[in-house]
C-alpha cells in the first residue's frame, strides 16, 4: 500500500488500487468515535450520452439520480436502512454533476457495515413495478425542490450561463424525464458506470486498514475490470449565454445570483486545486464580511442575506454572490464596482491563515475528512496530500497576476421578482 | 474526558476535559422565564450588542479582529427550551499550542466585550443602529412565507394552542417592534444581565482551575442575585376537541402536520417510553416511511418529533394535495399499530440501540456533551449509565402503553395551489 503523511495535520493516508481498477484510499484516524465510508462512481448526471459498441446512447435526464434511488431497492425484499439501523449506522446516497456516491456512518459494526454497503451498491435489481412506485417518490423530491427559491435561483442561472445540456437540467430531471425510465436503460447504465475501474471507496475515522482491505478484497476481487467508458465530449462555449434574466415568482422579496464564468484554462497554467482557492480567495478578499463592501451595504440595508462562493464545474468556475434584496440595481452596481478593486494584500493574507486554522481545527473531524478526501478524489482525480504547505505558498502577485485575467464581463444576472 | 460542574452563584461553569478537540469551544447560556412580549426585544438587543461595543466599532471590525484570532468564531442564537427563553453564545477557538500564547485569552475578552461592554450615550443605544435591526427583522418576519418548511412549523404549533407558550414565534412580532427604541432597549439590557441566569458549558483540553481563572478574570461583570428555577417542563392541558386548521398558499407541494399530547404521562415516560416511540414512527427506517413512502409511494419526505420539555409529538410530511386523506388515514393507521404492539421486536431494539449509542458516544461532538451537561448538570436529568439502563428497560409494553395515552389534538394543513401559468416549465 501506498503510505503518505499528511504534512501539518498528523495523519497518514494509505492508498491502494486492485488489479480491477478500483480506487482505495483509507484515512484511519485517533482519538474518534465514528468511521465513515463513501463509495463513489464516476456517474452523475451529467452522463446522458455515452458509447456502447461505438453506438451513441442518449438517456433522458434525470437517469443517474434514479438509479440511485433504486440501488436502496433489494431482490431478497431486505430493507436497506433497517439494515443499518440494526447497527446503529446510518446510510444515505447523494448523485451531483459527475458522481454518484453512496455513504455509511456509524460506529458499532465496522467490517458488516462496509461489506453491506459494497454489498448493496453491487446488487442491482430493477423491474417495471419498482421503477413505476419510485416515480411517485421522485415526483414529490422534484416538487419539493421546486418550493425553494434558491434551488430555483441556481437552476435558472444555470440554464443562463451554460450552453451543454447537462449542466442546465437538475440533477433530478423533471417529471416528465424520468417517466420515461425503463429497466432496461437503468441496467445499461449500471453495467457500463458501476465498474470497479469507474469507482473508489474512502474511509476515515476509526478502524482496522486490515479490515478494510479484507472486506474490499472479498466483495470486489471477482470482479473483473471493464472496458473504458466512451462518453461523449462535453462541449461547453465559454461565454455565457444571457447577461441578464428577470423572472416573477411569489417571493416576499427579490433574490438576485450574479455568476461569472471563467473558463480555467484561458487563466495561468496551474495546478487545478490551487487556481481553485485563488478564485475563492478573490471573492473573499473583496465581498466577505471583513470588507467595506459588506458592512457599507448592510449599513445601508441593500440586502438582507448575501452569501458568496465558487463552484467547480470541469475545467469552468463560476464566482457566484446570492442575496436577498429590494434594491437589487443598486446592489448590481456595487459589486460590479468592487470586483474591480485590487484586494490588499493583508487582507489576503489574513484570509490564507484563516483557510489553514479552519483545516486545522476541522482535521479531527472523521465526518469532515470524509467529505474533504472524497471532494478532492472526485474534482481533482486524486487526494491533495500537502494542503496546508499549498495554502501558506500562494503568494500575492501571482494572485493578482490571476486575477486580472478574469473577464468580468462574461457574467449572468438572474433575479427573481416579486409577483404584483 | 473528565466532567466538573462549579457553581459560583451568579454563574456556572460546566467543564467536559476533554483531549480529542483542537479547538476549546466555550458555550455561554443566558437564560430567563420566556414573556412573549419580550421576545422581540431580546432578538433586537442581541443583535445590537453584536454589532458594536466599546472595543470594536462595526461588524466588520469584529469579523477582522476574530480572524486574527486564528479564524475564532462567535455566534448567538436564541431558542425556547421547555419555558426558558435561551440565548447561546458559543465560542469557538483553536488551542493556543496550535496558535499562540493568550490566543483563548484574548477571544474570552471578545466575547466579553460584545456582551457587557456595549456602546451606551444618555442610557440608550444608538437609535440608527436599533433602527436597523428592527428594520431587518421586520424584513425576516415580513418575508416567512418563502420558506414553506419554516412557515408551516411555525403555523402549525401557533395554531395548535394558542394559549401555550408553546405557540410563541421566536422570530419575533412586528407589531412590538414599534415599541422599541435605543433607551427602552437599554432599560431591558440593563434588566437581562441582572435577572438571567448565566451557565458556561466548555469542551476542551483545559482544566477547571485555568477556566475558572479565565472567565472570572474576563467576566467580572456578571452579578446576578435571583434564584435557579429548574422546574423547565412544559404541562400544558390537553385540547379535548381537535382542531383543524387549512391554509392555501402558492407552491407545488402541500405540508401535513398533525400535532399530538400524551395525556397523565410521566416524566420518566416523556424521556424513555414516548421518545422511542417517536423514532419507531418517524425516524428513517420508521413505520411511517415504510408505510407512507415505501408502500404507498405518497411522500418524499416523512418525519416524527417528540419535545420532551413540551409533551408535544407532531408527525410532518410533504405531499400533493390531493392525497391529503389518503396520508392522514396511513398516520392513523400507522400510530393505531404501535398501539397494538404491531410492530417489530427489530425496529424497537434498533431505536433501543440508536438512543444508547448517542449516550455511548457523547464525546462525538462539543455540541452533544454542551447538551448533555444541560441535561445532567444544568437541569439535573439522569446521567448516561442511568439513562442508557433505563433505555435497555424499556419494553414493547412500555411503549403501547404510553402510545394509548396519546391524544390527537390538532391537523394543519398548507395547501399548496399552484397557478398553472407561474408552474417552472
Amino acid at each position: 500500500m501506498k503510505k503518505t503523511e499528511l504534512n501539518n495535520l498528523d495523519l497518514t493516508l494509505y492508498e491502494e488500487t486492485l488489479d480491477n481498477g478500483l480506487r482505495v484510499y483509507l484515512l484511519p484516524m485517533e482519538n474518534v468515535n465514528n468511521y465513515k465510508v463513501t463509495y463513489t462512481t464516476k456517474y452523475g448526471s451529467v452522463d446522458t450520452k455515452y458509447y456502447k459498441h461505438n453506438k451513441l446512447i442518449t438517456n433522458p435526464s434525470g437517469v443517474a439520480h434514479f438509479l440511485e434511488h433504486k440501488m436502496f431497492e433489494q431482490e431478497s425484499g431486505e430493507d436497506v436502512h433497517s439494515h443499518f439501523s440494526m447497527n446503529s449506522s446510518y446510510v444515505n446516497a447523494y448523485t451531483s454533476y459527475f458522481n454518484t456516491t453512496y455513504l455509511c456512518e456509524g460506529n458499532r459494526n465496522f467490517k458488516d457495515d462496509l461489506e453491506y454497503l459494497i454489498s448493496f451498491v453491487n446488487a442491482p435489481y430493477f423491474t417495471e413495478e419498482n421503477i413505476n412506485k419510485e416515480q411517485g417518490i421522485i415526483a414529490e423530491e422534484i416538487k419539493m425542490r421546486q418550493d425553494n427559491f434558491f434551488i430555483n435561483l441556481v437552476e435558472e442561472s444555470r440554464r443562463n450561463v451554460f450552453s451543454f445540456s447537462g449542466y442546465k437540467d437538475p440533477v433530478a430531471g423533471s417529471i416528465e424525464s424520468i417517466s420515461k425510465i425503463t429497466p432496461k436503460i437503468l441496467y445499461d447504465c449500471y453495467n457500463t458506470f458501476y465498474v470497479p475501474n469507474n469507482m473508489h471507496i474512502v474511509i476515515t475515522g476509526k478502524f482496522k486498514i486490515d479490515d478494510a482491505m479484507e472486506i474490499i478484497h472479498k466483495k470486489m476481487d471477482h470482479i473483473k475490470r471493464s472496458e473504458d467508458i466512451k462518453r461523449k465530449e462535453i462541449d461547453e462555449k465559454d461565454k455565457v449565454i444571457k447577461n441578464k434574466t428577470i423572472i416573477k415568482r411569489n417571493v416576499e422579496m427579490n433574490k438576485l445570483i450574479y455568476t461569472i464564468k471563467i473558463n480555467k484554462d484561458n487563466l495561468k497554467k496551474l495546478p487545478d486545486y490551487k487556481l481553485d482557492i485563488y478564485l475563492s480567495l478573490y471573492l473573499d478578499t473583496l465581498l466577505s464580511q471583513t470588507e467595506d463592501f459588506y458592512l457599507r451595504n448592510f449599513e445601508d440595508n441593500t440586502f438582507k442575506g448575501i452569501n458568496v462562493f465558487t463552484d467547480d464545474i470541469d475545467n469552468f468556475t463560476t464566482l457566484n454572490v446570492v442575496a436577498d434584496s429590494n434594491k437589487i440595481d443598486k446592489l448590481v452596481k456595487e459589486i460590479d464596482n468592487t470586483l474591480k478593486l485590487i484586494p490588499d494584500e493583508n487582507t489576503f493574507n489574513r484570509k490564507k491563515k484563516v483557510f489553514v486554522a479552519d483545516i486545522i481545527a476541522s482535521s479531527c473531524d472523521e465526518y469532515y475528512m470524509s467529505g474533504v478526501l472524497t471532494s478532492f478524489i472526485n474534482k481533482y482525480d486524486k487526494p491533495i496530500y500537502d494542503i496546508i504547505d499549498i495554502i501558506k505558498s500562494l503568494n500575492y502577485k501571482e494572485f493578482l497576476s490571476i486575477i486580472k485575467k478574469i473577464d468580468l464581463n462574461n457574467k449572468n444576472i438572474c433575479i427573481l421578482e416579486k409577483n404584483i | 474526558m473528565k466532567f466538573e460542574t462549579k457553581d459560583y452563584n451568579s454563574y456556572t461553569i460546566n467543564l467536559c476535559n476533554i483531549k480529542k478537540f483542537k479547538t476549546i469551544e466555550l458555550y455561554l447560556d443566558i437564560k430567563t422565564p420566556i414573556k412573549k412580549e419580550e421576545i422581540t426585544q431580546r432578538l433586537i438587543l442581541f443583535s445590537v450588542l453584536f454589532h458594536s461595543s466599546n472595543s470594536y466599532d462595526n461588524p466588520k471590525d469584529l469579523c477582522i479582529k476574530l480572524e486574527d484570532l486564528y479564524s475564532a468564531i462567535i455566534n448567538q442564537n436564541t431558542f425556547r427550551t421547555g419555558k426558558h427563553i435561551i440565548t447561546e453564545f458559543t465560542l469557538s477557538c483553536l488551542e493556543d499550542k496550535y496558535t499562540e500564547e493568550d490566543n483563548f485569552n484574548k477571544s474570552l475578552s471578545l466575547l466579553n466585550d460584545i456582551i457587557f461592554n456595549p456602546k451606551i450615550n444618555n442610557n440608550s443605544f444608538d437609535d440608527k443602529i436599533v433602527d436597523l435591526y428592527k428594520e431587518r427583522l421586520r424584513i425576516s418576519i415580513e418575508n416567512i412565507k418563502e420558506n414553506p418548511r419554516n412557515y408551516a412549523s411555525t403555523r402549525g404549533i401557533e395554531e395548535h394552542d394558542p394559549t401555550s407558550i408553546t405557540s410563541y414565534r421566536l422570530q419575533g412580532y412586528v407589531e412590538d417592534l414599534d415599541k422599541i427604541d435605543g433607551k427602552s432597549l437599554y432599560s431591558y439590557y440593563k434588566k437581562m444581565i441582572k435577572t438571567n441566569l448565566f451557565d458556561f458549558y466548555v469542551v476542551g483540553n483545559i482544566t477547571m482551575n485555568k477556566i475558572s481563572s479565565l472567565i472570572k478574570k474576563n467576566f467580572d461583570k456578571i452579578n446576578i442575585i435571583s434564584k435557579k428555577n429548574t422546574n423547565i417542563l412544559v404541562n400544558d392541558k390537553i385540547i379535548k376537541k381537535v382542531k383543524t386548521t387549512k391554509e392555501e398558499l402558492d407552491y407545488e407541494q402541500s405540508i401535513l402536520k398533525i400535532y399530538y399530547k400524551f395525556d397523565n404521562i410521566s416524566t420518566k415516560e416523556r424521556f424513555f417510553a414516548a421518545k422511542i416511540a417517536s423514532l419507531i414512527l418517524g425516524n428513517t427506517p420508521s413505520l411511517l416511511f415504510t408505510k407512507v413512502r415505501e408502500k404507498h409511494s405518497l411522500c418524499y419526505a416523512i418525519g416524527c418529533s417528540y419535545s420532551y420539555y413540551d409533551n408535544i409529538l407532531c408527525i410532518s410530511t410533504f405531499i400533493s394535495k390531493e392525497n391529503y386523506d389518503k396520508v392522514k388515514k396511513l398516520i392513523k393507521e400507522t400510530i393505531k399499530d404501535i398501539q397494538k404492539q404491531n410492530f417489530t421486536d427489530q425496529i424497537l431494539e434498533d431505536k433501543k440501540n440508536q438512543v444508547i449509542n448517542y449516550y455511548e458516544n457523547i464525546d462525538m461532538s462539543s455540541n452533544t456533551l454542551k447538551n448533555y451537561m444541560t441535561q445532567t448538570y444544568t437541569l439535573g436529568l439522569m446521567d448516561k449509565e442511568e439513562i442508557i439502563n433505563n433505555v435497555i428497560n424499556t419494553n414493547k409494553n412500555d411503549i403501547s402503553k404510553v402510545m394509548k395515552k396519546i391524544k390527537l389534538e390538532s391537523i394543519y394543513f398548507l395547501e399548496g395551489v399552484k397557478n398553472e401559468e407561474d408552474r417552472i416549465k
